[in-house]
């Protein structure tokens, strides 16, 4: 019979090997003067040398300095308001507003970005509607700016849920205390809540800031015709610079790129703890009196409705337009060009009819199987007294340090590296085990939160009545977090289905997904295709948020 | 023959130490109640004899067969040491009905389906919920719960049960009913049972043998009558029943007499752990043990009704003199204004402050 430490020690075991292989892959890769597989390549400093002489990286990563720091200072401010709002304040419409406000985090962000694009570009819909009436467009989409300010609202979610979840978890009697002593409510707001609740907020700006430094779909669309690059997307051009495929140059900034993200998230862990003892001395949680707006009950809620229109209205109808138009542009009458051929034209184009089976299929089947390793994972660490947990831990960090782009490429040389692995690389297979190590912290955490949660007497009393560890795991903790671990399923197909960056270098004939085959076909100038698909898979995704919502699955882990 | 044997467990969490070196035994067919306050390291001496936690020295041996040995490395893991373990909060499996909790241990033996049912069945009827197998335990009420993680610790018949806290979940008015049920429960049959519990008229009622826990350490072991009756130290004599403390003055201490000096009067009476002469010393006795005597006599002292409260089927008086406060029950009222009150000498112990 298989030992429950045998199981432990072979999960950590391939766990290790499918997040250190990538990383190992490209460390070594940077130290060659040409690609691994060329025969008679030799070890050398000299991409490192390149690279760090190419003035173009340095711009990029000013940008993205500049682009995350400033994505910080808009959601920041912003996600702390929307989450004193929803949390403490008797604004109007709270079961409405709760929902929507998490949209933007399910929301690809190359969508987004086409969306901006098609209603507030040069000749967007808003924009000539605006050109009509003033005579110019006072804005531009192409702009560092746009591109920070876009970002900024679109991250405001994050910020809200760790702030709201700091919040919630405040005791009522902390507040009430203070009222009693005499403060009014805007002063406990300030004096009270807001300290207590600061080192989830500080949580949450770094992780933004971290987030920042991923970017790639709003650069990538928004930055490019302007030849703004951040390090994402200069990664991105690189394939192209010398004409031949530059894989050490890539490898070197793929490290660069890992090693500004390993102390961010380092510090985000450190963060995180240092919060949840601040958690542990909460008082009672007690329903508690909302805060009462008075007369500012409407203006607030038209501030959160403003902001959920600018960051998912506006792009989505927009690109809603587009998709069902032939043409747009100063004096399209809409009547005259309303068109349904971008869908029939996509149900010609195999690959778009592929990249939408696969989307979902890596979405419902992949979602459960990567639930499934999370879930592995997850078991093989519950409650191990053990030091090898602490390895666990960094292990699963690892992934979080490589954005979907550079988990991509790294899972493309991984299979080209490996013989056994190469049948599979034009296959689904290898963009479902990028997704699943690239979610693996996230998904990881969901599961094994699940199970933290199940009393640890119920799993000892199944080892007194003398069950062993793996009979435990298999009647006791599995089938009580069976609800966690379908919820999980519900968030990971989410993500799956809106994921884009990871998919790219990985895709080909078999590996379609729209993501990647909407930033793949945005390049070429098919905007009529790329709406079409866009409006798919936000159709996709909505389905999925009302899976969600209807199994009454918490939109955060 | 001993069934259980526990000899100089200790166990550590980190630099903190838990338990410094506790032996007991449990005879077969007694029933053992583990006493101390929170902290005591009563709660995770069960846990050492269940295999739940682990020790870093020590023995603990069942019927012969050894669970645990710090210095040869034995360890064995909960699930073969076969013994039934009634958790405080019960943890029945909400997933599971009230006939496969009770089950299950069962067919982890490989029991077969028709013998599962009936042994199930007389598990359940033997403690009066035969007819609850169908539900889940979230319908039940707390007393039936403690019931069924009875029936699921019983059921595979466990040479020693374990039983952590298990009245302390009930209110009130059922933990009598249910303290005097379990203990006919265990003497009907004829078990072995280390029982942990921090209130000390439960271990009295429940235990034949009391162990008093106090800081990792074994504070006193006896019967109740001995515990309560015959206290070994100070932290023994307080914690097993309701007391006065007379603050004094140790003076000739010799043998099985020592004599406390309160203000200006001679209080004789019996040593308790280490005292000396000269030292500070405390005067201890139980409330039930004073009362109000006639006049001036040995071992009485003058004091002042302050308070009567009225408990029912009794009262309790407090008197005061100077900075010393007694409290003890009269079956009636009595006059306001001074009285002598008698300690009875054999109930009095001299313990050092």
């Amino acid at each position: 019979m298989l030992r429950f430490a045998t199981f432990r020690f072979a999960v950590l075991a391939i766990m290790a090997s499918a997040v250190i292989a990538p990383i190992g892959l490209i460390i070594y890769q940077s130290f060659l003067d040409g690609p691994f597989f060329t025969p008679n390549v030799k070890w050398t400093l000299e991409a490192y040398q390149f690279v760090i002489e190419d003035d173009e990286f340095w711009d990029a990563l000013r940008t993205s300095i500049i682009v995350a720091g400033g994505m910080t200072a808009i959601a920041v401010p912003l996600g702390v308001i929307l989450a004193f709002l929803l949390a403490r304040t008797d604004v109007p419409g709270k079961w409405i507003l709760e929902p929507l406000v998490l949209v933007p985090i399910f929301m690809s962000a190359v969508v987004l970005a086409f969306g901006y694009v098609v209603a507030l570009g040069p000749v967007g819909i808003f924009s000539t509607f605006v050109k009509g009436m003033i005579g110019t467009v006072p804005w531009s989409i192409y702009s560092v700016t746009a591109i920070t300010i876009i970002a900024g609202l679109t991250h405001v979610p994050h910020v809200y849920l760790y702030t709201s979840a700091a919040l919630q978890n405040l005791g009522a009697d902390l507040e009430e205390a203070a009222r009693t002593t005499g403060a009014s409510p805007l002063r406990v707001a300030v004096t009270v809540s807001l300290p207590m609740v600061t080192p989830a907020v500080l949580y949450a700006a770094v992780l933004i800031f971290f987030l920042g430094f991923e970017l790639f779909g709003l650069p990538l669309v928004l930055g490019d015709p302007k030849g703004v690059l951040v390090l994402a997307t200069y990664l991105y051009k690189l394939t192209n610079k010398l004409g031949v495929p530059s894989y050490q140059l890539m490898a070197v900034v793929v490290v660069a790129i890992i090693l500004i993200a390993i102390p961010l998230v380092y510090l985000q862990r450190l963060l995180l703890s240092q919060s949840n003892k601040y958690v542990s001395v909460r008082g009672k949680a007690a329903k508690r009196a909302p805060l009462r707006l008075g007369a500012l009950r409407w203006p607030a809620f038209g501030l959160i409705i403003l902001w959920f229109v600018v960051t998912v209205g506006i792009p989505v109808f927009g690109i809603l337009l587009r998709s069902f138009v032939t043409t747009w542009g100063e004096g399209v009458r809409l009547s005259e060009v309303l068109t349904l051929s971008h869908y029939r034209d996509l149900v010609d184009y195999p690959n778009a009819m592929h990249a939408i089976v696969n989307t979902i299929l890596i979405g419902v089947i992949g979602g459960g199987l990567a639930v499934a390793c999370y879930t592995a994972v997850s078991l093989a660490m519950h409650r191990w007294r053990s030091g090898w947990t602490r390895l666990a831990d960094y292990l699963v960090m690892i992934p979080r340090a490589m954005p979907g782009l550079v988990a991509g490429l790294a899972m493309l040389w991984l299979f080209l590296f490996l013989p056994p692995l190469q049948p599979l690389r034009a296959t689904l297979f290898s963009v479902w085990l990028a997704y699943t190590i690239v979610w693996l912290a996230y998904g990881t955490r969901l599961v094994a939160g699940t199970m933290l949660q199940i009393g640890p007497e119920l799993e000892e009393a199944g080892r007194s009545v003398g069950a062993t560890a793996g009979r435990v795991a298999r009647d006791v903790t599995v089938p009580l977090a069976r609800s966690g671990m379908i919820a999980a399923w519900v968030l990971i197909f989410l993500i799956f289905a809106r994921e884009y960056s990871t998919g790219i270098y990985l895709l080909g004939p078999g590996t379609e997904v729209i993501g990647s085959l909407m930033v793949s076909l945005w390049g070429t100038g098919a905007i009529d295709l790329v709406s079409a698909l866009a409006v798919i898979n936000i159709v996709i995704i909505s389905v999925g948020l009302g899976l969600a919502l209807r199994l009454g699955v918490r939109l955060h882990g | 023959m001993a069934d259980l044997v526990i000899d100089n467990i200790k166990l550590s969490y980190g630099s903190v130490d838990i338990l410094k070196g506790v032996s007991m035994t449990l005879e077969k067919g007694q029933i053992v109640a583990l006493l101390g306050p929170s902290g005591s390291g009563k709660t995770t001496l069960l846990r050492c004899v269940a295999g739940l936690e682990e020790p870093y020295a020590g023995r603990i041996v069942i019927a012969g067969k050894t669970l645990f040995d710090g210095a040869k490395g034995i360890n064995l893991p909960p699930e073969e040491r076969g013994l039934g373990l009634v958790f405080q909060s019960y943890a029945l499996w909400p997933h599971k009905t009230v006939f496969d909790n009770v089950a299950y241990p069962l067919k982890l033996r490989g029991v077969s389906g028709a013998d599962v049912k009936t042994r199930v069945a007389k598990a359940l009827e033997s403690i009066g919920i035969g007819h609850l197998g169908a539900r889940f335990p979230h319908q039940l009420s707390g007393g039936q719960q403690q019931r069924v993680a009875l029936a699921r610790a019983l059921v595979y018949e466990p040479p020693v049960i374990l039983l952590d806290e298990p009245l302390s979940n009930l209110d009130a008015k059922l933990r009598e009913e249910a303290r005097v049920w379990l203990r006919q429960l265990i003497s009907e049959l004829g078990l072995s049972a280390l029982c942990v519990t921090h209130d000390q008229v439960e271990a009295m009622a429940m235990a034949d043998r009391i162990l008093l826990l106090n800081g990792g350490v074994v504070e006193q072991q006896g019967t109740p009558e001995e515990m309560y009756g015959r206290p070994a130290t100070l932290f023994a004599a307080e914690f097993m029943g309701a007391n006065n403390r007379l603050p004094g003055k140790a003076v000739s201490v010799s043998g099985d007499a020592a004599t406390l000096v309160v203000g200006d009067t001679r209080l004789d009476g019996l040593p308790c752990g280490p005292v000396q002469e000269g030292d500070n010393a405390l005067g201890i006795v139980r409330l039930e043990q004073v009362r109000v005597a006639e006049g001036p006599g040995p071992n009485r002292l003058r004091m002042t009704l302050t308070a009567e409260m009225y408990l029912g089927e009794r009262y309790e008086l407090l008197f005061k003199r100077d900075d010393v406060t007694v409290r003890i029950f009269s079956p009636t009222r009595i006059a306001g204004g001074e009285h002598w009150l008698e300690f009875p000498r054999s109930a009095f112990w001299v313990c050092k402050a």
